[in-house]
């Protein structure tokens, strides 16, 4: 499309941004990608655009919506804590951010009031449909919502079927990912929740999106992190930080310990570990494989029979270390140590944690549950019908259980991040409770002892 | 599931790559693995045998015996399922358990004799059809939808080394073309785009809602797929239609004895590149046929396509055909449905919805080819594509998969554009020659041989627009005869059963009124509304039992028999 006057377009294409007519150099930084008859660029820069433009005084023209402005206001029934106080006016500053807080130190509680202070229309990306909901109830925080005309304000959910868009509207990654183009020109502010998530899928969301306004909130973020880059350049870089000490100190969260148990392997048992991680370990060394870029590197040489079965036997040494059945008993003296509390077991494998319900039956949450029962489970344990649950992955970030006292892990990878999230389980405050205690059961004289000292953070 | 990067293939020295299909001189190696997991059958063993399977195919390629190991404990020999009726029952049973747990023993069991204690208590609170159950079996019972009570289950069909092969072989294609961005198929033999195999090749590609388009190359013709990596949604369901797609080509190419030439290449995304698998058709091993995935079963490119579907059929009083017809100018088009009524030339109808900017910008292309012809085609578009404003053709938009909105514009633009003219046009003709009119409609069985003016016995009364109502089309004139009473006579034609009754009353009485039994015609015409009475009325009077009789001089007499 030709325009031959000095005015210029800006409007949508597909996922992108499209501008016809004379196109400035200082725009052309922007340039995303450049086909034959259009030169491309993010959603995202839209904002930064046409402050250039403006700056320029060239003339323009968009159809797209740039009245973001909330249409009421909020009113917090609420106070921030002074290290929350910090990090909002820290993103304040840049209005664009991550902020890292620990899991149970209210984050949520700073994303809202960012909203009010903003006075945005405003998305919020969550990873499960979970979160979304826990999102939508926290909303009760604000007095009541009304609009200026006194009518009923909703806050919108978009997922999991649900495609209710409002001024304010939480939606799954997948979600905004799928219906960009539906929301893109909506929202002034998005807050990505948990934005750890943030992968080269992902990025997507931030890159279709003409928000000028961008907060990521999470628990763990590491520079190392596959997914930081994209962070810092389409959410922001780590504005602020605070560890869990930071916080135990002035009982944002409980007061924890984090107690090893150490559990042994049945002689057999043992003996079959041991030839296994041979098999696996003069591999690695004839191969001149280290660590975890040598680990990679394994897998990678998967069609090498000799690679397949130290694969395999790595695999196996694992299953052993990870399940192993000493650490029924362990967790039989945990249960019996503290039988007031509440208890979140947590487990990597999903036979091994419905062993565990059937021999001491307790209620069991994993990727198999059905969504009725993993409802029935939460609700219970969160209203004192049910004191013990045992749990795969699904509980390591995102469901609040303020309830929990007692974190068990009966096995966990190596990953910081899980091991944060799953400390955070138990670190929120609630009334009663004192001190939370995460118990780690470890089988000894196994790679179990090296995994569990990775992911272990100096707190 | 096997991946995409298990699929075992082979590159050439062009730089392509080519699937590793099964054949028989594998088939000893695939009998020691069937009887490897014959074994199995009844254990809750996982991956026993993984090994001692891709070991014995290590020679070729490792993938190969993944790809066997995957198959044969994927579908011949998978673990035991609990069916999601059954699930969501014991789901509500642990659920009762727990409540128990919680209030006898404050959240946990320690020890068995509790164990045993909890569970009876459980067994009291549940139908009584569990009451006599042993507590053993009510504790397995509770638990056999948990991932360790799952048991490898007997094989339905018992494999042979020739099933699993198939099995296999159809594995590798249906994985590739799932993870495609493009299937591209070649036939090399000079064919125009009207030839009948291209034209059937393109008409079950849409009969399969898959994305194609088709091209003319120096030597031949090549058929373009959109693979389901260039969708954002539903790719699991366009990939397995592009599966039967394929595999129902193999099987007419087979049938024909047309193998040889055809060529198959199908493009991957593969890291942050791409991978170009090619070979041709005659490589490709005999596969699991897939007759009966298809064909008769109308299903719907998209829930979008159903949802409109559903708008149609309210609209009155248009008859909706789906894919109605090959439509033929310089490019080949099938559009989603037609709406038909009388004589009114179809109206063609395409939704257009949100698949890939590509798909959509060859789409805009078609259509503004076919804004040339002289043919009716409205379109159907969602509201956040990028419709160009400048095609020729009416645009009706939706919204979230709504039809609602559209409906009563969609009905009064057919309304305006076609009812009320058509309406308007037999409204003319049936002034001007209204036999003429209805013969244009009833010239089929049940009417055939009907004089067209011999239905009109009764209508000359009615109004005009009543005459039109009933005279409309077949059915109508079918539902007036049924609805009016009316009683076919043959030479007559139709005559309502009450005028019947009344004019063979009047007849009677003028017999008695003359007394006579012999009378000439002319005086019953008054009785008659006839036009044309020398020739209805006496055979309607034989109708009424009369003798009827050409005299001297052309005069009719009719005789009281």
């Amino acid at each position: 499309m030709i325009n031959n006057s000095s005015k210029v377009t800006l409007r949508f294409r597909g996922d992108d941004l499209v501008i016809i007519g004379k196109i400035h150099s200082q725009i052309l930084q922007f340039e995303f990608k450049k086909e034959s008859s259009f030169t491309r660029f993010l959603p995202c820069d839209f904002y930064e655009i046409i402050s250039i433009i403006k700056k320029l005084n060239i003339d323009y023209e968009t159809q797209i919506n740039q009245d973001l402005t909330l249409p009421f206001s909020l009113t917090p029934k609420f106070i921030l804590r002074d290290y929350q106080r910090k990090a909002f006016d820290k993103w304040l500053k840049y209005k664009n951010g991550t902020l890292i807080l620990p899991t149970g130190s209210g984050k949520t509680i700073v994303g809202l009031m960012i909203i009010k202070e903003l006075c945005f229309n405003t998305l919020i990306v969550v990873p499960t449909l979970d979160l979304v909901n826990q999102w939508v109830s926290i909303f009760d925080w604000f007095e009541e919502l009304k609009k200026p005309d006194s009518s009923t304000i909703t806050i919108g959910k978009f997922g999991g079927g649900e495609k209710n868009i409002q001024p304010i509207t939480v939606a799954t990654y997948e979600s905004a990912r799928l219906y960009s183009r539906k929301l893109r020109e909506k929202y002034g502010l998005i807050i990505f929740d948990e934005v750890h998530h943030l992968s080269e899928s992902w990025k997507k969301i931030a890159q279709s999106y003409i928000a000028p306004y961008r907060l990521g909130l999470t628990a763990t973020l590491e520079p190392d992190d596959e997914n930081y880059n994209n962070i810092v350049k389409y959410v922001g870089p780590v504005v602020y930080q605070v560890s869990p000490e930071d916080l135990r100190s002035v009982g944002a969260i409980a007061n924890f310990e984090i107690k090893k148990i150490l559990v042994s392997l049945p002689p057999e048992l043992k003996e079959h570990y041991d030839q296994e991680i041979k098999v696996f370990r003069e591999y690695m060394k004839k191969k001149r494989l280290f660590g975890k870029k040598g680990f990679q590197k394994l897998i990678f040489q998967y069609q090498n029979p000799e690679a397949r079965k130290a694969l395999e036997s790595h695999r196996k040494c694992r299953n052993i270390a990870f399940n192993a059945l000493g650490k029924f008993n362990a967790i039989k003296d945990i249960l019996i140590k503290h039988p007031e509390e509440k208890i979140i077991l947590f487990c990597e494998s999903i036979a091994f944690v419905e062993q565990i319900s059937q021999e001491f039956l307790i209620p069991v949450i994993s990727s198999k549950t059905s969504p009725n029962e993993r409802k029935s489970v939460i609700a219970g344990f969160k209203n004192s019908n049910l004191r013990v649950i045992a749990a795969g992955r699904v509980l390591d970030e995102g469901v609040d259980v303020t309830q929990a006292a007692i974190g068990v892990v009966i096995s966990g990878s190596a990953q910081k991040r899980q091991f944060i999230q799953r400390l955070g389980r138990v670190l929120r405050p609630h009334p009663g409770k004192t001190v939370a205690i995460l118990y780690e059961i470890i089988t000894k004289d196994t790679s179990e002892v090296g995994t569990a000292d990775r992911r272990q953070i100096s707190v | 599931m096997v991946h995409i990067k298990q699929i075992p293939m082979k590159k050439s020295r062009t730089g392509e790559y080519k699937p590793i299909f099964l054949t028989d001189k594998d088939d000893h190696l695939l009998l020691s693995a069937i009887e490897e997991f014959d074994q199995l059958v009844g254990s809750q063993d996982l991956e026993l045998s993984k090994e001692s399977i891709i070991d014995q195919f290590s020679n070729d390629d490792y993938k190969i015996g993944l790809c066997v190991y995957e198959t044969l404990s994927n579908q011949f020999y998978p673990f035991s399922k609990i069916n999601s009726q059954v699930a969501k029952e014991l789901g509500s049973f642990r659920l009762i358990l727990w409540n128990l747990v919680n209030q006898e023993f404050n959240g946990v069991v320690i020890d068995e004799l509790s164990k045993k204690k909890v569970l009876k208590k459980l067994r009291d609170s549940l139908p009584s059809k569990y009451h006599k159950w042993q507590i053993s079996d009510l504790n397995d019972w509770i638990f056999s939808d948990y991932s360790n009570k799952q048991k490898r289950s007997l094989p339905t069909i018992q494999p042979t080394p020739k099933l699993v092969r198939q099995a296999v072989n159809s594995q590798t294609l249906k994985i590739l073309l799932k993870n495609s961005e493009k299937v591209e198929l070649t036939i090399p033999i000079l064919q125009s785009l009207n030839s009948k195999q291209v034209k059937w090749l393109f008409y079950l590609s849409k009969r399969f809602g898959v994305f194609s388009t088709i091209e003319k190359t120096k030597t031949g013709s090549k058929i373009t797929i959109t693979g389901p990596e260039e969708l954002i949604g539903r790719r699991e369901k366009y990939g397995r239609k592009i599966y039967i797609l394929i595999n129902q080509i193999i099987e007419k190419r087979k049938s024909e004895a047309v193998l040889g030439n055809w060529s198959i290449q199908i493009y991957i995304p593969w890291g942050k590149g791409k991978r170009t698998i090619f070979f041709s058709f005659k490589e490709i091993p005999e596969l699991v046929s897939t007759k009966d995935k298809d064909l008769d079963i109308i299903d719907f490119d998209s829930k979008t396509e159903r949802k409109f579907f559903q708008m149609l059929t309210v609209l009155k009083p248009w008859i909706i055909m789906r894919e109605p017809v090959i439509l033929e100018k310089n490019l080949v088009f099938l559009p989603d449905f037609s709406l038909h009524f009388s004589n009114i030339p179809p109206i063609y109808i395409e939704v257009i919805g949100f698949w890939t900017e590509e798909y959509l910008t060859k789409k805009i292309q078609k259509l503004t080819e076919f804004a040339k012809s002289d043919l009716t085609l409205i379109l159907v578009v969602d509201s956040c594509l990028d419709f160009p404003e400048n095609i020729p053709f009416p645009v009706f938009t939706y919204h979230n998969n709504k039809f609602n909105q559209i409906i009563v514009p969609f009905n009064k633009y057919l309304k305006e554009n076609f009812l009320d003219p058509y309406n308007k046009k037999r409204i003319e003709l049936l002034s001007k020659n209204t036999p003429k009119a209805i013969l244009g409609l009833l010239n089929t069985p049940p009417y055939k041989g009907l004089y067209p003016e011999k239905m009109l016995l009764e209508t000359f009364k009615l109004s005009e627009e009543k005459r039109l109502q009933l005279f409309l089309t077949k059915e109508t004139v079918k539902k007036a005869i049924q609805e009016n009473n009316w009683k076919y006579f043959k030479g007559v034609g139709l005559v309502q059963k009450h005028a019947y009754t009344r004019w063979k009353k009047l007849v009677a009485q003028e017999f008695l009124q003359k007394n006579t039994s012999k009378l000439p015609l002319s005086n019953f015409i008054p009785i008659f509304p006839f036009k044309v009475p020398d020739i209805i009325i006496p055979k309607l009077l034989r109708y009424y039992g009369y003798k009827v009789r050409w005299e001297k001089l052309q005069s009719i007499t009719v005789t009281k028999l």
